[in-house]
């Protein structure tokens, strides 16, 4: 039992030691010194374009009906948080997509693995699941609305769809994509089938299902705003569709702020999990 | 990229039409809230679809070469807006009273000019075998509305005559064709329309469960004409022509001999000539079809300001007297010798007595 577990930390001090590597990008940021540069790079463009957008507001290059100046934006901004149109509906949007996200990850997990491990699986599958997800969301929309009518089943399978692709694709290549000396280095340990998956498959493709689930996570945000502003009477997407039907463009670039707000808090909250939960990567390095 | 370009071509085209002739403009743009029947045919209803139908405009600026450019948009009155914004419209024909309102409150600068449609009803629909036998029975249900409107602002009104709210039901934002199919395929429990609804109870598939038919004149809905503030400054005479040509043709479409033709040439936006007769029921066609800017419009819109800010549709609300025109349709009665020919509603939308002479103008 200790000779295995000791030779399962070998073995894994070896794959650790083989993968573990930095960005470049970071280590030239670390390298020149001045990390305030990576804090303000990213800052320019957004920062150009609110002074474009304030320009053309200030003289008047496009009707203010149609593009309403940063200022009224934000005063919209504040108004609907604290009148509780924005945390309402977001709270709504959020539990579709967390209920979508789960199904759909969970969902994609299973297939991406079975797929991965199993090139009986993979044979059958891979080039129907292939085809099946190179249709976009909303070119289901039309099909599941037959089936299923337009009420929250159609919001969620719409998140579960757009979440599954990608999660499973991620969890397929990682695993294809694991070195096959790794494998031989199991099998000189002699590892079980299971201490194959447990112990070399799933350390080295963990960086590419974290990578799967930021983006599964990703698309179901995008696919509730597709099919909020379709079909809903509540939730983020329909609060823009409200701004839009009633001209009130500044309701709908609010709303759009929030949206790509919520999505970026997202996908660096996931970042940032990453980071802390695969710290043990580095551990070696 | 419309967005930006437009105005800028519509400034060079206007820039061009001020060095050429700056007493026509070449070409006239006219949008109309809405489509025929089958979801994109450009066909309408009152007196703005017949007007449209016929070439009414195209006929009488023949003489000057002047082009009429129509837009019926599939979107109704919020995409109007958004062209209107945009300024790539001159007039609005047939404009409801809440994109109307909407629009103004956004500070788009326009003129009602006259009215068009009024007192129009609302019906709200359901499948067949819902088991819904009113309004109230239909809460927590999901209801099909095309928002943004003039029937989202009367759905506000019935709301609040009813002692409901928009929170008892799930309201989803439908175009009125998408919502008929809907209702057919009972994806929603229920449709807030217009006389549409009627060809649904006819192929089976619906029921109507509520009517503003014989309930307060508040209710109903108003559509207008109007003209955007710049074309008005600059054309005063074109606005006046087209004022005559509109006073007119709701003439026609105001007189009893002519009700079949009136109900038939509507037919062609793909509704059935059963439909308005039936929408119509007793009353006259004037009782809709006058173009008169009277008390019952004033207050109507007075109201309807009031009540669209109350209902959170707008976010301001404005000086009516500034927005509304009179003088060009006070001077086309006046030129063709109708002033009396249509009756005056009062605040409420009773006929003030004597008010009119012509036959036509019997009361509701």
């Amino acid at each position: 039992m200790s000779i295995a577990a000791d030779t399962t930390t070998l073995a894994r001090q070896v794959l650790v030691t083989k993968t573990a590597q930095r960005p470049w990008t970071g280590r030239l940021l670390r390298r020149s010194g001045s990390w305030s540069l990576g804090l303000t790079l990213p800052l320019l463009l957004p920062l150009a374009i609110l002074g474009a957008w304030q320009s053309a507001s200030t003289w008047h290059w496009i009707s203010p009906q149609i593009l309403p100046a940063p200022a009224v934006v934000w005063g919209t901004l504040v108004d609907l948080t604290a009148s509780g149109d924005i945390t309402t509906n977001l709270g709504i949007s959020a539990l579709r997509v967390l209920y979508g996200f789960l199904i759909g990850g969970i969902a994609g997990l299973v297939l991406g693995l079975a797929m991965g491990l199993s090139p009986t699986v993979r044979a059958y599958l891979y080039p129907t699941f292939n085809a099946i997800s190179l249709v976009p969301a909303l070119g289901w929309i039309p099909l599941l609305m037959m089936f299923v009518g337009i009420g929250e089943t159609l919001k969620i399978i719409i998140i579960a769809k757009a979440t599954l692709v990608p999660i499973a694709i991620a969890a397929v290549q990682g695993i294809r994509n694991i070195p096959e000396n790794y494998f031989e280095v199991g099998s000189v340990f002699r590892f079980s089938r299971w201490q194959v998956v447990r112990y070399i498959v799933l350390p080295a493709a963990v960086p590419s299902l974290f990578n799967g689930v930021r983006q599964g996570l990703n698309h179901a945000w995008l696919a509730l705003v597709v099919v909020e502003l379709l079909a809903s009477s509540e939730g983020i997407g329909y609060l823009m569709v409200w701004g839009r039907q009633l001209f009130q463009l500044d309701v709908v670039i609010a709303t759009m702020i929030v949206i790509g707000a919520v999505g970026l808090l997202l996908d660096q909250g996931l970042q940032f999990a990453e980071s802390r939960l695969l710290r043990w990567r580095r551990s070696a390095y | 990229m419309r967005t930006i370009l437009h105005p800028i071509l519509s400034v060079l085209v206007s820039a061009v039409a001020v060095l050429g002739a700056a007493d026509y403009p070449t070409v006239i743009r006219v949008g109309y809230p809405g489509v025929g029947n089958d979801g994109y045919s450009p066909v309408g209803v009152s007196t703005a679809g017949t007007i449209a139908g016929k070439g009414l405009f195209e006929e009488e600026f023949k003489a000057e070469g002047i082009k009429f450019e129509w837009t019926f948009f599939k979107g109704a009155g919020p995409a109007l807006n958004e062209s209107l914004a945009n300024g790539l419209l001159d007039f609005a024909s047939g404009l409801g009273d809440l994109p109307a309102i909407v629009h103004r409150a956004s500070g788009i600068e326009t003129r009602i000019l006259a009215a068009n449609a009024r007192r129009q009803n609302t019906y709200i629909v359901v499948p067949t075998d819902s088991p819904a036998k009113s309004l109230q029975d239909l809460k927590g249900k999901r209801l099909a509305l095309f928002k943004g409107t003039n029937g989202s602002l009367a759905w506000a009104k019935i709301l609040k005559d009813e002692n409901l709210t928009e929170s008892d039901f799930k309201v989803l934002n439908f175009d009125s064709a998408t919502a008929r199919g809907a209702i057919a395929t009972k994806d929603i429990d229920g449709y807030i329309g217009g006389s549409d609804v009627f060809q649904l109870r006819n192929r089976g598939v619906g029921r109507v469960v509520y009517t503003t038919v014989g309930r307060t004149p508040y209710l109903g809905r108003f559509t207008t004409l109007l003209v955007t503030k710049d074309f008005e400054q600059k054309y005063p005479q074109i606005v006046q022509r087209i004022v005559n040509v509109w006073v007119k043709e709701a003439a026609w479409g105001s007189n009893e001999s002519n009700r079949s033709d009136v109900f038939k040439y509507w037919g062609k936006s793909g509704q059935a000539w059963a439909d308005f007769k039936e929408d119509y029921g007793q009353d006259t066609l004037a009782s809709h079809q006058s173009p008169l800017l009277d008390d019952h419009f004033w207050n109507h819109y007075r109201k309807g300001i009031l009540a669209a800010h109350e209902f959170k549709l707008i976010r301001k609300t404005f000086d009516l007297d500034s927005w509304v025109e009179p003088k060009y349709i006070n001077e086309a009665l006046r030129l063709q010798k109708l002033e009396n020919n249509w009756v005056r509603y009062d605040a409420d939308g009773n006929p003030i007595a004597g008010s009119a002479t012509a036959a036509g103008a019997v009361s509701r």
